[in-house]
C-alpha cells in the first residue's frame, strides 16, 4: 500500500469506518510509516477540535421562540394546508434575490422574447423532458435495461449507443426510451424513474459547442472533463462529452445536485 | 339508542383528539431537542447567523408539513437534517459554482506550521487563551471550505452521524461521503495552515 492511497483511509480510520481488511492493511502500513502515523494524529486532533469548537454554537433564543410559535400555531399533519402570506415569503431572506431576478425578468421579457436565439439541441432536450414529466410523451416501457439499450442502439443503426448511467443509489432505473430527431439530428432518449422522480438522459453525436451559450462551464481536474450546466424554467441539464458522444442529463433536481450526480457517475457508452 | 350512539361517538372523538395532541407534543418537543444541532449545521452551511435561522425555521415548518411521512422509532435527527439540507440545496445552491479542489490546494506545504500549535493533550488553564484562538481559527477554516466538502464534516464530526447516515442525508453514495470527508479535512488543514502562517509572520 502506497502513502498516496492513505489519506482517505486515515480519514475513515479516525471515524472508525474501515472494514476489517482495510483496518489490517492500514495498521501494517502505519507500523512502518511515520508520515502516515503523523497524519493520523493530525486528523484525530482536527476532529476533536472541530467537535469541541462547534459545540459552542447554539440555537439563539429568538429562533427557539419562533419555532415554538410555529408549533403552537400549526397542528402537525394539517400543516400542508398552511398558507403563507406574501409578507412571510418576502421575509425569507434567501428568496429575496429570486424576487429581484423575477422583477428584472418581467421587465425584460419582451426583449428576451425578441432576441431569444434559435433553439439548439440541448435546449430542445429540456423541452422534451418537460413533455415526459407532464405525461404528454408516453413511450412504451421496457423492463430489461439491456434490451432497452439494444433497441435504442438499433434505432440509430448502431452508430452509437445510449450512455448507461447507474442511478440506482438514488433509486432511479431506466424504464423507457425512444429516438427523437431534433433539427435533423438523431438523439437517443432514456428515461430513468423511481421514487416519483424522473431523470432523462439524452445521447447524441456532437461536440461541446452543442451546449447552450448561456451554460455555465465546470472543469473537473481529476477527470479532465468539462461539464456544462444550464436551465430552462425549473428544468436543469448537465452536459458532458465522452469521445464523440454527448451525454445530457436532465431533471428538476437542483443544478448543483444534478452536477454532483453526473460528476460522480459520468456513465459510459 | 340515538343518544347512546352520540355519546359513544363523542367519547371516541375526544380520545382521538387527545392522542393527536400527545403526538403533536412529542413531535414538537423532539424537534426542539435537535434545534441546536440543526442551527449549527445550517450556520456552517450558509455561513451567516440570520440566514441559518431562516433555514432552520423553514426546515421545522417543512418537517411539520410532512409529519405523517416520519416513521416513529426511526432517527428523527437524521430526518430533520435531511429536510434542512434539501431546503438548503433548493434555495441556496442554485447560483453556486463548484470550485476545483486543486485550485485550492496551493500552499499545502506549509500546513505543518499549524499543527505545531495544536494542543494534543488537555492544555492547562494558562493555555485557555490559545485554545480560544484556535477555536476561532477552526470556525474560520470551516467557513472557508466549500459546502460540498464541508457538509460531510459537519454531519460526521458535529452531528455524529455514520457515513451511511450522512450519505442518506446528502443523497449520495457512501464512497462519496468518505472521499469528500478526506478532501474536506485536507482543505481545512490547508486553511488552518494559512492562519498559522499569518500568525507566525505577525509575531
Amino acid at each position: 500500500m502506497r502513502c498516496e492511497e492513505m489519506p482517505e483511509l486515515i480519514s475513515a480510520l479516525v471515524d472508525n469506518e474501515l472494514s476489517s481488511e482495510e483496518l489490517a492493511a492500514i495498521r501494517s502500513h502505519m507500523a512502518e510509516c511515520g508520515d502516515c502515523r503523523a497524519l493520523y494524529e493530525q486528523e484525530r486532533a482536527l476532529k476533536r477540535q472541530v467537535r469541541s469548537t462547534a459545540a459552542h454554537v447554539a440555537a439563539p433564543a429568538a429562533l427557539r421562540q419562533k419555532v415554538q410559535r410555529l408549533f403552537n400555531e400549526q397542528a402537525p399533519g394539517k400543516a400542508a394546508e398552511r398558507k403563507r402570506t406574501w409578507q412571510s415569503w418576502f421575509a425569507l431572506r434567501a428568496l429575496r434575490p429570486a424576487f429581484a431576478v423575477m422583477l428584472v425578468v418581467l421587465a425584460l421579457s419582451p426583449l428576451v422574447y425578441r432576441w431569444w436565439p434559435v433553439e439548439n439541441v440541448s435546449l430542445a432536450a429540456l423541452a422534451t423532458h418537460e413533455e415526459i414529466i407532464a405525461g404528454r410523451k408516453v413511450p412504451a416501457r421496457v423492463s430489461d435495461p439491456q434490451e432497452l439499450r439494444k433497441q435504442l442502439a438499433q434505432a440509430v443503426d448502431g452508430k452509437f449507443a445510449p450512455i448507461a448511467l447507474d442511478l440506482s443509489m438514488i433509486h432511479l432505473y431506466p424504464v423507457a426510451g425512444f429516438m427523437q430527431k431534433i433539427d435533423g439530428r438523431e438523439v437517443l432518449v432514456t428515461i430513468y424513474q423511481g421514487d416519483g422522480r424522473t431523470v432523462t438522459c439524452f445521447t447524441f453525436l456532437g461536440d461541446e459547442a452543442d451546449a447552450p451559450r448561456a451554460a455555465e462551464l465546470f472543469y473537473d481536474p481529476a477527470m479532465r472533463m468539462n461539464f456544462y450546466s444550464f436551465s430552462r424554467g425549473d428544468i436543469n441539464g448537465v452536459m458532458h462529452r465522452a469521445g464523440k458522444v454527448i451525454c445530457l442529463v436532465v431533471s428538476k433536481m437542483a443544478p448543483a445536485k444534478l452536477l454532483a450526480l453526473v460528476r460522480a457517475k459520468p456513465g459510459h457508452s | 339508542m340515538d343518544t347512546l350512539y352520540a355519546l359513544r361517538y363523542n367519547a371516541w372523538a375526544v380520545s382521538a383528539s387527545k392522542v393527536r395532541n400527545d403526538e403533536r407534543e412529542r413531535f414538537s418537543s423532539e424537534i426542539m431537542s435537535h434545534l441546536d444541532h440543526l442551527y449549527r449545521f445550517a450556520f456552517y452551511l450558509v455561513k451567516n447567523e440570520d440566514e441559518a435561522q431562516d433555514c432552520v425555521q423553514e426546515a421545522c415548518a417543512r418537517a411539520l408539513s410532512s409529519y405523517r411521512q416520519f416513521t416513529p422509532g426511526t432517527n428523527m435527527k437524521a430526518w430533520l437534517t435531511r429536510i434542512l439540507h434539501n431546503f438548503f440545496c433548493d434555495t441556496y445552491q442554485r447560483s453556486k459554482r463548484i470550485v476545483s479542489i486543486d485550485a485550492r490546494s496551493d500552499g499545502a506545504e506549509d500546513k505543518e506550521s499549524y499543527w505545531q500549535h495544536v494542543p494534543i493533550d488537555n492544555p492547562g488553564p494558562e493555555k485557555q487563551f490559545l485554545r480560544q484562538e484556535l477555536g476561532q481559527q477552526i470556525r474560520n477554516a470551516l467557513k472557508s471550505v466549500p459546502e460540498e466538502f464541508c457538509a460531510p464534516i459537519l454531519l460526521v464530526d458535529l452531528g455524529e452521524f455514520t457515513y451511511a447516515q450522512a450519505a442518506e442525508i446528502l443523497s449520495c453514495p457512501v464512497g462519496t461521503v468518505r472521499s469528500r470527508l478526506s478532501r474536506g479535512r485536507k482543505l481545512m488543514q490547508i486553511a488552518l495552515g494559512k492562519y498559522a502562517g499569518k500568525e507566525d509572520s505577525g509575531s
